[in-house]
Parts: C-alpha cells; sequence; structure tokens
C-alpha cells in the first residue's frame, strides 16, 4: 500500500506528463500491475475532465451597465462633502476656508453656552418651597440672629405639635422648580396629621418617598456633606413610616432640605424648626432633628 | 465611490517594475492616469472570466453578480496600490479569489449550502429523469449533461475554501502552475500538493455518485 500512496501523490504530474522518464516509468508499470491503482488514475483523469468541461456561466446582459454605474455613482461622503462645498459656494466671495473658520466659530459659541447654561432640575425631582414667615421665630429660636433667619427661611407649618392653620401673609422665596414632576413626587398639601406623633419626638421634617429604601439611602448620603451623623432610626407606629434621628452641625439645617432634594430620591414636606436640644461628639456640639419618611401610598 | 486621480509615485512604479508580457500594461497606465474608459476596456476583455469564476465560488447566479461587482469594484478603488511586478490578470483575479473564498466562507456560516438541495425546479425534474449512463463501458459518453455538471458543481461546494480556490483556479480557470503560486502567495509545490487533495475528493464524490 505504500507503494500505491507514493504513486497516487504523483497524480498529478503523471496527468500532466510533467514526471522525468524514470519516475514516469516507474509509476506507469506499477499502475499495468495495479488494477486499484488503475482504476483510481482513471477516475482520476475523469474527474479532472469534468471539471474543465463545466459550462461557462454567463453574466447577465446589463452586467456591465451595472458595474458603470456603481463604479460612478457619488458615495455618501462624497455627496455629503459636496453639499458642504456647495453651501460656501453658493455665496461666490466666500472661500471654503472662510466658511470653516465661521463654523468652527459658530460650534465653539454653542459649547460655551453649553458650558455655561443654568442646570436644569432633574424631573422628579420636586420643588422646594422657600416660605419666608413674616418675622417669627421658631420656637426656642432667636427671631433676630442670622440662623434664626435662615431656619426660618425652611419653616412652612407647624407639623403635627400644632394642628392650627398657618399663620398668614407667607411670602416664597423662588427656586428653580422643575416643570415637569415626576408622578412619584408630589408636594403635600394636605393638613398636617395630628395623629403622626413620633415616639421619640415632634417632626423637624416630614418627607414622602416613593421608595422608603432609598429615602433613606439618600439620607445616609447627605449627612457626611452636612458633616451630620445618623444617631438613631427607628420604624414609628403607623405603617410605611420610618422615624431617622440625625445630628448636625447648627448652620447645616438650613441646607438639609436642599441637599435632600439635591439628592433626588425624596421630597419634602412641611417643616419645622430642629430641635433645639444639643448633643455632643467628637466632632463638636450638633443639632438632634427628627425626621420621618413616609412612604407614598 | 472615490475617482481615480494622478497617482506620479504609482505611475513610476508600475512604470519600472511592470512584466515585460502584460498586455494589459498600457490600460492600466491610462487607468491610474484617471482613465475611465481604460479600466471599462479592461473589465469587457476579463468580466465574463471573472464572473463565472464568481459563480463557480458561490453556485448562485446573483450572488455570483454580486460577487463579480464587488471584485472589479475593489479593483478599481486599488488600482493605484497595483505595484505592476506581476500581470494585471494575476492580480485582478488575486482579488477575486479572496473575495470569492470570503464570500463563500460567510454564504457557508449562514447554512446557506446546506440549504441548497435543489435550487431549480426544472433541473431536479431532468436530472430524475434522465437514467445515468453505464460508465464502465465509455465514461467519456457521461461527463457532458447537466447532471455532471450538477453533480460537480455540487462536489465543488463541498470542498474547503483552499482547495476550492485551487481547483476553480487550476482546472476551470486554467491558470498555470506559476501563475495560482503568485496570486496565492504559496510555494509551487504546496500548490500543486493542494491541488492533488482537493482532486481526490472530488473524485471520491463524483464515483460515489455515478457508481
Amino acid at each position: 500500500m505504500k507503494e500505491c500512496d507514493r504513486i497516487a501523490d504523483l497524480f498529478v504530474e503523471l496527468h500532466d506528463t510533467q514526471l522525468d522518464g524514470t519516475m514516469e516509468s516507474t509509476a506507469m508499470r506499477h499502475l499495468h500491475n495495479c488494477p486499484g491503482c488503475r482504476e483510481d488514475f482513471k477516475w482520476y483523469g475523469i474527474t479532472v475532465q469534468a471539471l474543465s468541461d463545466l459550462e461557462r456561466m454567463q453574466p447577465p446582459d446589463d452586467f456591465l451597465e451595472q458595474l458603470h454605474a456603481r463604479l460612478h455613482a457619488p458615495s455618501f461622503s462624497e455627496s455629503l462633502l459636496d453639499s458642504f462645498r456647495n453651501l460656501f459656494t453658493t455665496f461666490p466671495h466666500l472661500p471654503l476656508p472662510v466658511g470653516v473658520t465661521a463654523l468652527t466659530f459658530v460650534v465653539a459659541v454653542a459649547f460655551a453656552v453649553y458650558q455655561y447654561a443654568p442646570t436644569p432640575v432633574p424631573a422628579g425631582v420636586a420643588a422646594t418651597e422657600l416660605i419666608q414667615t413674616p418675622g417669627g421665630a421658631a420656637p426656642g429660636r432667636d427671631a433676630a440672629s442670622p440662623e434664626t433667619a435662615n431656619s426660618n427661611r425652611m419653616i412652612a407649618r407647624p407639623y403635627a405639635a400644632s394642628p392650627s392653620t398657618p399663620s398668614a401673609a407667607f411670602t416664597t422665596a423662588s427656586l428653580p422648580t422643575s416643570k415637569s414632576i415626576s408622578p412619584d413626587y408630589h408636594m403635600r398639601t394636605s393638613a398636617p396629621r395630628a395623629e403622626a406623633v413620633s415616639a421619640i419626638g415632634a417632626d423637624n421634617l416630614v418627607v414622602e418617598s416613593a421608595s422608603m429604601d432609598r429615602a433613606v439611602e439618600s439620607l445616609k448620603r447627605v449627612l457626611p456633606n452636612l458633616r451630620g451623623r445618623l444617631v438613631d432610626e427607628q420604624t414609628a407606629a403607623n405603617v410605611g413610616e420610618t422615624v431617622l434621628q440625625v445630628a448636625i452641625p447648627p448652620n447645616a439645617w438650613p441646607n438639609l432640605t436642599t441637599e435632600l432634594i439635591n439628592h433626588g430620591a425624596v421630597e419634602v414636606g412641611p417643616v419645622s424648626n430642629p430641635d433645639p436640644s444639643v448633643s455632643s461628639s467628637g466632632s463638636g456640639p450638633s443639632v438632634m432633628i427628627r425626621i420621618r419618611i413616609v412612604t407614598k401610598p | 465611490m472615490q475617482p481615480l486621480c494622478l497617482n506620479f509615485v504609482s505611475l513610476m512604479m508600475f512604470s519600472s517594475t511592470r512584466p515585460e508580457s502584460d498586455e494589459d500594461r498600457e490600460a492600466v497606465e491610462k487607468c491610474i492616469k484617471g482613465s475611465r474608459d481604460a479600466f471599462d476596456v479592461l473589465v469587457e476583455k476579463y468580466y465574463k472570466k471573472i464572473y463565472n469564476l464568481a459563480y463557480r465560488f458561490v453556485g448562485d447566479p446573483e450572488e455570483a453578480n454580486d460577487l463579480a461587482q464587488e471584485i472589479f469594484t475593489a479593483a478599481y478603488k486599488n488600482l493605484k496600490k497595483f505595484r505592476g511586478d506581476a500581470k494585471f490578470s494575476t492580480w485582478l483575479f488575486q482579488i477575486a479569489t479572496n473575495r470569492g473564498k470570503n464570500r463563500f466562507k460567510y454564504l457557508k456560516r449562514r447554512g446557506y449550502f446546506a440549504n441548497r438541495g435543489g435550487s431549480d425546479e426544472d433541473d431536479e425534474r431532468d436530472i430524475s429523469q434522465r437514467p445515468v449512463a453505464d460508465y464502465s463501458t465509455n465514461p467519456e459518453t457521461i461527463l457532458a449533461g447537466k447532471q455532471i455538471q450538477k453533480i460537480v458543481q455540487d462536489a465543488i461546494d463541498d470542498l474547503e475554501p483552499d482547495h476550492k480556490e485551487i481547483v476553480i483556479l487550476r482546472d476551470i480557470e486554467g491558470f498555470s502552475y506559476e501563475e495560482i503560486a503568485q496570486m496565492l502567495n504559496l510555494p509551487e509545490g504546496t500548490t500543486k500538493s493542494r491541488l492533488h487533495r482537493a482532486r481526490m475528493v472530488v473524485k471520491e464524490k463524483l464515483k460515489k455518485a455515478l457508481s
């Protein structure tokens, strides 16, 4: 069989009559003596003949027209470039470099406008009303002090501790108001609920959110920015409410609500002044506040 | 489509390195200078061969038409890169073989050849009605006919891409071993051994079909 394999490897040259005299004689002698190889070589020749006799396939009649159209049709990028050029050559005295410069200038101006444009409040973030009392001080606070003035800005109406209607003559400071408030968020307009009194004291801030967990996490993210800390967390008497007690520096109180809104996970309801009690911690005296987080039904 | 532009360097290179026997030299020089008519002349000369080669790669008239168009488009775009160290026809068929092989692989991956049991209903009826001739007495008489054509084309379709291109270039298109070696960038010995293996595969399929 080794001899047969060796002869089979010579079929290409044998068929093309490219073997030298000695090799050709050897191969022909083997084919004469070996019926298997002889048959194999016969089929080899038939195969080569069949391949070369394959019908020549003709292209379609419009092949050249198709090719011509394909080769000489303007490409999309070319037509775009031509359109760009035409834009400037319609003004005969405006050379292309001037047009490019003008376009670059427009792009630069647009970029500058974009960079310095005021950042819009994202949709879904509740608007915050800064309501200023007509000068009345919050309980336990000196109205004349700057801290009181700042904290008064955050007072809307007393919550829970006083069921009476808020005093008249409120003015609203302006803040960017989101026009498109997500349906998940809304301002609380209903009257304070007299029954919602936290077990750990009167609430200073009530927050409604569609997700309790998100609201709590947002608050925890806010606290380091205000140099505050979470003191206690308790589930309130009502289902879907949690009360958090946090300690923050006194001057951070006005920023707390803003920070909560900026983090986007909570909205703000009626507020009252923080608890004047002072807790000492390693970082200095802080103000204790109670925040009730209510899951929006 | 980027128009051909004057490429002085490529023209100089082509002029200095061209083979003396390249009958397409003049047309290619004009093409490089930007003459569309010169390229049309080249297309006229080779488009039937290119189409036939494309057909043997993909086995379908529409695919072959698309492939042939693609081959000429590639040649048109890259003509300024033609260095002239080989004949233009060698270079053109090198492009054709590469594109054909790639297209064949692409179609094979998509199961194109597996789904093509019989592309033409009329052909199938003709094939089924014709008796297979007795090959044992006169095999040469059975070489003609659509039946054999289809068997051979099916056998070619089943070849590996490397074997397929060799068979097409040598046995169908009739290129020399030297030209094939140049096109495929292979030694001549490798070309012959690949051809031998490809022919043996087709032989077995043909023998089995006619037995």
